[in-house]
């Protein structure tokens, strides 16, 4: 299974990025091989619909799960929608975040977890 | 025609206060409300309203026939409001700013663009005073297209005051253009100062005559004094920091209705308007 990771650097020793759509980097694992690739998210900076875009970029990325912090409304919208299923990771790195998915220790994210941020428009 | 836009660098310093007691006093004047997102003045005009009008945007629509899932829609979209699923395109609507790039990219031809109701413009009148508001509903990206149709009723409206927007958005921008004169309230405090600043950055920008209401005067007006002196920007009144205001404000009492000495305050400041504005007409503005 592919799993996305919202990630503060590039590499997998990276701490989990707290935010979803404005998340610097993702970092892709594969959990069965363990090969994994990282991600610019090129939509961080945008001045909306951020994590609508991050999601669309995950979904074009195959993959089928994401780990973050906090999710807000539209992404959480698009996910759902496109059957892709969230799990909350913090305050750890990535590699720690995909060991403890493995195991089935995430929690899943079924709600936004944030109400979402507005750039000035 | 005049209009006089009344703005502020942020909200709550007291833009509606001095926009709602500023049309009590002038004859013949149309107060206009343009704080979309929170339009309060008719908490305190009591307008009766004889119509209101909706605003629409343009929204994707797509057919689903034509469609061929190829995502270029949801590349062109800088807003995230088209999101290619692989099965299906699903639009966001609230994200949507109306750009019209999916439609002029799609190489299907399969989208529309569809009408979506943003927000509504009331009309009324309050006592002698005409009254149009403008309201965005919530969570839509932008109040512009409610205020561009705002500003098509001001051309025919002898003397507008408009209650802008708080800070220097793009709402604000819209809101001002074409102003004849713009009022700056500010609060004499560090914050109010920046705040300030900006606006003034804003209104030169346009090219717009201006000047300066500080509220909740205190002991330290010195710091807009100093700025507005080297800024060459006239302090049209000083309003005291009064529990009285604040009394009356909060129970939706207009205090130059109520109160003589703030009634003469405010029949002081639209002369000093008036007289700007005539003279700004005449080419010999002073600011």
């Amino acid at each position: 299974m592919r799993v996305a990771i919202s990630s503060t650097g590039t590499d997998i020793d990276s701490i989990v990025d707290e935010r979803f759509g404005r998340a610097r980097y993702f970092i892709i694992v594969d959990t069965e091989t363990g090969e994994h690739e990282t991600i610019d998210n090129e939509a961080y900076q945008l001045s909306g619909g951020a994590g609508a875009k991050t999601a669309q970029m995950i979904i074009e990325k195959g993959s089928e799960a994401v780990i973050s912090s906090n999710i807000g409304p539209n992404a959480m919208d698009v996910m759902e929608k496109a059957g892709i299923k969230a799990y909350r990771a913090y305050n750890m790195s990535v590699k720690e975040a995909v060991d403890l998915f493995n195991k089935g220790l995430l929690q899943e994210i079924l709600q936004p977890t944030s109400k979402g941020h507005h750039g000035g428009i | 025609m005049a209009k006089i836009s009344i703005l502020s660098g942020k909200g709550g310093t007291g833009k509606t206060f001095v926009a709602t007691n500023l049309v009590r006093v002038l004859p013949n004047v149309t107060y206009i409300d343009c704080d979309i997102e929170e339009p309060n003045g008719r908490i305190f005009l009591n307008p009766i309203i004889t119509d209101i009008n909706d605003v629409y945007t343009k929204v994707p629509l797509i057919d689903d026939n034509r469609c061929e899932r190829c995502g270029i829609c949801s590349k062109a979209c800088r807003f995230g409001a088209l999101i290619n699923l692989g099965r299906e395109i699903l639009i966001l609507d609230h994200l949507c700013h109306s750009c019209e790039a999916c439609y002029e990219m799609c190489p299907m031809n399969a989208i529309t663009m569809a009408n979506r109701k943003i927000g509504e413009i009331s009309i009324g009148v309050s006592r002698g005073i005409d009254f149009i508001e403008g309201r965005l509903n919530p969570g839509k990206p932008s109040g512009v297209p409610v205020i561009k149709q705002i500003n098509i009723l001001i051309k025919s409206i002898d003397i507008a005051i408009v209650d802008s927007p708080p800070g220097t958005s793009c709402s604000v921008v819209n809101t001002i253009e074409d102003s004849d004169l713009c009022i700056l309230v500010t609060e004499p405090t560090p914050f109010g100062l920046h705040d300030l600043k900006l606006a003034v950055e804003l209104v030169k920008e346009m090219d717009i005559p201006m000047a300066v209401i500080i509220n909740k005067s205190g002991s330290d007006n010195q710091i807009i004094y100093n700025y507005c002196m080297k800024n060459d920007i006239k302090v049209l009144m000083e309003i005291p920091y009064d529990k009285k205001i604040a009394e009356l404000y909060s129970r939706g009492t207009l205090i130059a209705e109520v109160d003589l000495t703030y009634e003469k305050m405010f029949v002081d400041l639209a002369e000093k308007i008036l007289e700007l504005i005539e003279n700004e007409a005449a080419g010999n503005s002073e600011w």
